[in-house]
């Protein structure tokens, strides 16, 4: 004869089971529903090309700095798609969890374009629609990208933001979109917070 | 590949520097239709030289109207209502009865053009709503959406012309030499009067007209005129310019007449429609501080928790640094004291024709601490342009004057000992503005977001920055 409480035991060791698996089987359908919902455009294909340094300029919110990092990212050989590639590697330190200054999952770089010194940055519209609104996060953003940009792309003086292919007032509401981004001045400001 | 990749990039770059807005033609006539649901506007085409406009264009906004073409013959059934037209003929069918249009339908397709003077009759009668329209001015009012205002003269220090609307209205500021212009596009504003006469020497009369679908409000002034928007846009305050009262003579005197009264351009709040450019030889006759509350009206900025936006906060704050701008006797002038809605190059705008000394706009975010203290990330200008300011970079101009207020701005803050991050930011419309500007971000801890609009945290910074201001002014008006 088995004794009461061990039955109850038993039983409530059922229950949490039952209702562990329910919980987990619920976590996994809201994963592949979110996954659904993200960006299923068609984006570039991965860089193929041999790993090469890259120094990024990461910016860190809570500390009110930028910090430089140096990733090995394949590079392929073509200067506008080392140019996307070096991005696309800043933008992933920002879209991993944690990170010290988040942007959205799905947040990418459509397109380099470079002309003498000028370098056009497109962005993808999550960048701009899902950022975070406010003067200071806005500006690291943009500073990073510069930075980093001018960094690994010899010859770039100049940069310009394109969202989704088009001209954007502000990143999210502050940050100035429609300038033309000095890469001396923004390397000063990034030499001042580092 | 690569060739296409260049031409692609330079074409771009074309078409960044040189595409502007397309600009309609004079000839492009429309009906503005304002209705309780929508406005929206529909070509005017001319027919044996009578205004025509495309009944299907007409209506379809304003419910779902079911059109079909047999033959010659156009069926148009709104609800229980069914109206048949025909090619050549004036006579409409509405269910059993017929209504005389006294000009010919024209029928283009499946489309049907009737006289503009018919439609409030074929309006009534297909959709049962009564309009009102002004012909002339092209503007069509269906079902009462007309908005009214009073102008009400307040005989105070400075004179104040309060115009009460009966709606929310969002006109177009501009100004020229002796007069501020009130453009209604996109409201329903109409008028019983075409002219109003007020007792006073400064602000003696205003004169209303309507044309091409918009109506404007001409307010006459002896001194430069700055126009205030308040509660929630349903008031506009007229009043001069700070400093400017004394330009307007109480008696007209003969001998003033040499000196141009309106020699400065007159200030505007909300902007012109076009930025107006501002030269580099533009006189500043007086220390104005001009205070950007950031946001407002469609834009609420950051959200700082369920009840807080950020548009509340910078408003909350631009109020307390005019008045300690005002108790340091500097004249400050708000480019919002509501929340009207009112984009970045109306900013600027308003900034440049007031010919400010200083331009300080106000945003807030979080996490953070202290304030975030910002001047313009353009390289600076080598000299100063022969004539008109560039708008992009107008501010590379004025770099030197901004850092000036900048740091004695950091001054005064690490005087109270609040914690400032001076840098950097192209924060817009800083690059627009032609005079010394600072960007005041307040920054709160998330955990803590009701702190950042109390009196406890703002205040000090308010003074911090109105002293910061005050002890600027020296060096930017002496020798630079």
């Amino acid at each position: 004869m088995i004794p009461r409480h061990v039955s109850i035991a038993v039983a409530l060791l059922m229950v949490v089971v039952f209702l562990t698996g329910f919980y987990v089987l619920q976590l996994k359908q809201k994963a592949e529903q979110a996954a659904q919902r993200t960006d299923t455009r068609p984006v570039a294909p991965p860089a193929a090309g041999p790993e090469e340094p890259v120094t990024l300029t990461i910016a860190y919110d809570d500390d009110a700095v930028f910090r430089r990092r140096q990733v090995s990212v394949p590079l392929p050989p073509e200067r506008t798609e080392r140019a996307r590639e070096v991005l696309r590697a800043l933008l992933a330190e920002y879209t991993q969890k944690p990170s010290p200054h988040p942007l959205a999952d799905g947040a990418d770089i459509r397109e380099v374009f470079l002309v003498d010194d000028l370098a056009i940055v497109d962005l993808n519209p999550i960048v701009a629609d899902s950022h975070r609104s406010g003067a200071f996060v806005e500006t690291l953003t943009v500073t990073s990208l510069v930075e980093t940009l001018s960094q690994n792309v010899p010859g770039i003086r100049r940069v310009r933001f394109l969202v989704d292919g088009k001209e954007r007032e502000t990143l999210a509401g502050h940050a100035d979109l429609m300038a033309t981004y000095d890469v001396k001045q923004v390397d000063e400001l990034v030499r001042g917070l580092q | 590949m690569r060739w296409n990749r260049t031409a692609l990039a330079a074409a771009t770059i074309a078409a960044m520097l040189l595409l502007r807005p397309a600009v309609p033609s004079a000839d492009d006539k429309r009906l503005v239709v304002f209705a309780p649901q929508t406005s929206y506007s529909v070509a005017i085409t001319d027919h044996d030289g009578r205004a025509y406009v495309q009944l299907n264009e007409l209506i379809a906004p304003l419910g779902h109207p079911e059109v079909r073409l047999e033959g010659n013959k156009l069926h148009i059934r709104a609800g229980q209502v069914t109206a048949e037209l025909r090619d050549g003929n004036s006579k409409v069918k509405l269910g059993r009865g017929e209504l005389d249009l006294g000009g010919k339908v024209v029928l283009e397709g499946d489309r049907a053009l009737v006289p503009l003077h018919t439609v409030p009759q074929l309006l009534s009668r297909v959709l049962g709503s009564s309009s009102d329209l002004h012909e002339s001015a092209h503007r069509l009012f269906i079902a009462g959406t007309a908005v009214h205002f009073v102008a009400e003269m307040k005989k105070a220090d400075p004179p104040t012309l309060v115009l009460t609307f009966s709606a929310p209205v969002n006109p177009s500021v501009s100004t020229e030499p002796g007069r501020l212009k009130l453009v209604f596009g996109r409201d329903p504003v109409v008028s019983g009067s075409e002219s109003f006469k007020f007792d006073d020497a400064t602000i003696p009369a205003a004169s209303y007209s309507e044309s091409g679908g918009a109506a404007e409000l001409e307010i006459s002034g002896k001194a430069p005129l700055l126009a205030t928007f308040a509660d929630g846009g349903k008031t506009i305050v007229i009043t001069p310019a700070p400093g400017a009262t004394a330009q307007a003579p109480a008696h007209p005197n003969p001998a003033s007449s040499t000196q141009p009264s309106a020699e400065t351009p007159l200030p505007a709040q909300a902007g012109s429609a076009q930025p107006a450019p501002l030269t580099s030889g533009s006189p500043r006759t007086r220390y104005l501080v001009v205070i950007d509350p950031g946001h407002g009206g469609d834009d609420p900025g950051a959200r700082f928790s369920d009840k807080l936006v950020e548009k509340e906060v910078t408003m909350a704050f631009a109020r307390r640094l005019r008045a300690a701008l005002g108790e340091r006797g500097i004249s400050a002038h708000l480019l919002r004291d509501g929340d009207p809605t009112i984009n970045n190059e109306q900013r600027a705008a308003s900034a440049n024709n007031l010919h400010a000394s200083v331009f300080v706009t106000v945003h807030a975010s979080a996490p953070g601490s202290g304030i975030r203290l910002y001047t313009s990330m353009l390289a600076e200008a080598e000299k100063s342009p022969a004539a008109f300011y560039p708008w992009e970079t107008a501010q590379s101009f004025f770099l030197r004057p901004s850092r000036i207020v900048a740091q004695a701005t950091v001054e005064e803050l690490g005087k109270r000992k609040i914690g400032v991050l001076l840098m950097p930011a192209n924060v817009r419309p800083m690059n627009n503005v032609a005079a010394a500007v600072i960007g005041v971000e307040l920054a709160t801890p998330s955990s803590d977001p009701e702190r950042v609009t109390s009196g406890k945290y703002q205040d000090p910074i308010a003074a911090a920055v109105a002293q910061g201001i005050a002890n600027a002014r020296n060096a930017l008006e002496g020798p630079q």
